[in-house]
């Protein structure tokens, strides 16, 4: 029987609710997940006409799943399992997954006086996240993961499935190029 | 100590000072080009961490949960053709059944060649009605596009 604007409080309650035949229950389950499958899209399939499709294919992928859930981890880091490797699947697909091939290039930056630090700052969130969409989609997901959902290296390794080395390893740099690229771009002579 | 930390090193220092050991957490407290490449990490940490979060912008639960509670077609469809089928089936069948004995024994339905093609007639139509029936059934469970 179909329970109507019932807000369910643990993820076994909200489990429950959908195996017992409420499919509002699920509904709360995307809404309470979406941002975190939003990073994952928007970072992985970038400007896609197909990104819609995507989170349609991640949710219906997680209501079939649904009734094989065990608990061995939270609600949404399972969601985030699911969306994660529909994105790379999309990406493998697309052939624009590279981690491995991203270029540590040593580029020779001069010395920034703290007054160029002060002016670095006051312009460095205009120019952030153009410099952060020029990474890798990977690496622009495990930004976004880290720094903007908070996760922590344990909860990243479980939705991606990479060793929490290798995703330290991939945040170091990550942010190493995005320190490179934004110094490159950043022209001292129009200070 | 006079080699300067590395960009991992750095980092590690604005994360969380603790990982840093004795030596290199002195170093970069007293090196201007640590310390000044430590800012600018710290910068851009914290320039990420204050950027706006990707919203989905279309209604993910409602197109969802439209395809989730989208009425199914009836997948045990029974058009009101088929008992009638079904029984010329059988009919078909009997009198096959039927002609096929009379010709090979005793001449009780003479003639019966018309029927036997007309019961023939009525059986494929019979089986190709039900292979239409498994097709919509295929197509319903997604195994035909």
């Amino acid at each position: 029987m179909k329970q109507e604007n019932i807000t369910y409080g643990s993820d076994k309650e909200l489990v429950a609710g959908v195996l017992g035949g409420d499919s509002q229950a699920f509904a709360q389950i995307i809404r309470q997940t979406e941002g975190l499958v939003a990073q994952m899209v928007y970072t992985m399939a970038g400007p896609s006409a197909e990104r819609k499709d995507l989170v349609q294919d991640i949710y219906m992928k997680a209501y079939q799943n649904l009734p094989g859930f065990r608990f061995h981890a939270k609600l949404s880091t399972w969601v985030g399992q699911i969306a994660y490797h529909t994105c790379l699947h999309y990406l493998k697909r697309k052939k624009l997954y590279y981690p491995d091939e991203f270029p540590e290039e040593e580029v020779a930056i001069g010395e920034l006086s703290a007054n160029e630090i002060f002016l670095f700052d006051k312009e460095l969130s205009g120019i952030l996240q153009s410099a952060i969409a020029r990474l890798p989609p990977l690496y622009q997901t495990l930004v976004s993961l880290f720094h903007q959902e908070e996760l922590s290296y344990q909860e990243i390794r479980e939705i991606t499935g990479l060793p929490e080395g290798t995703v330290k390893n991939y945040l170091f740099r990550a942010r190493k190029a995005l320190r490179q690229d934004l110094l490159k771009r950043y022209d001292k002579n129009e200070l | 100590m006079n080699k300067h930390l590395n960009d991992t090193e750095i980092q590690q220092y604005v994360l969380d000072s603790d990982l840093l050991s004795g030596p290199k957490l002195l170093h970069i407290e007293n090196c201007e080009h640590c310390r000044l490449k430590g800012m600018q990490y710290k910068l851009i940490i914290s320039g990420i961490s204050t950027l706006p979060k990707m919203a989905l912008d279309f209604d993910a639960a409602g197109l969802v949960m439209a395809k989730i509670e989208k009425p199914a077609p009836n997948p045990a469809r029974f058009s009101p053709v088929n008992p009638v089928i079904t029984t010329l089936i059988l009919l078909g069948l009997a009198i096959l059944g039927i002609s096929a004995y009379s010709f090979y024994n005793i001449g009780l339905f003479k003639g019966s060649y018309i029927l036997s093609l007309i019961a023939f007639i009525l059986l494929l139509a019979g089986i190709a009605d039900q292979y239409y029936n498994y097709l919509k059934k295929l197509e319903h469970i997604g195994l035909l596009k």
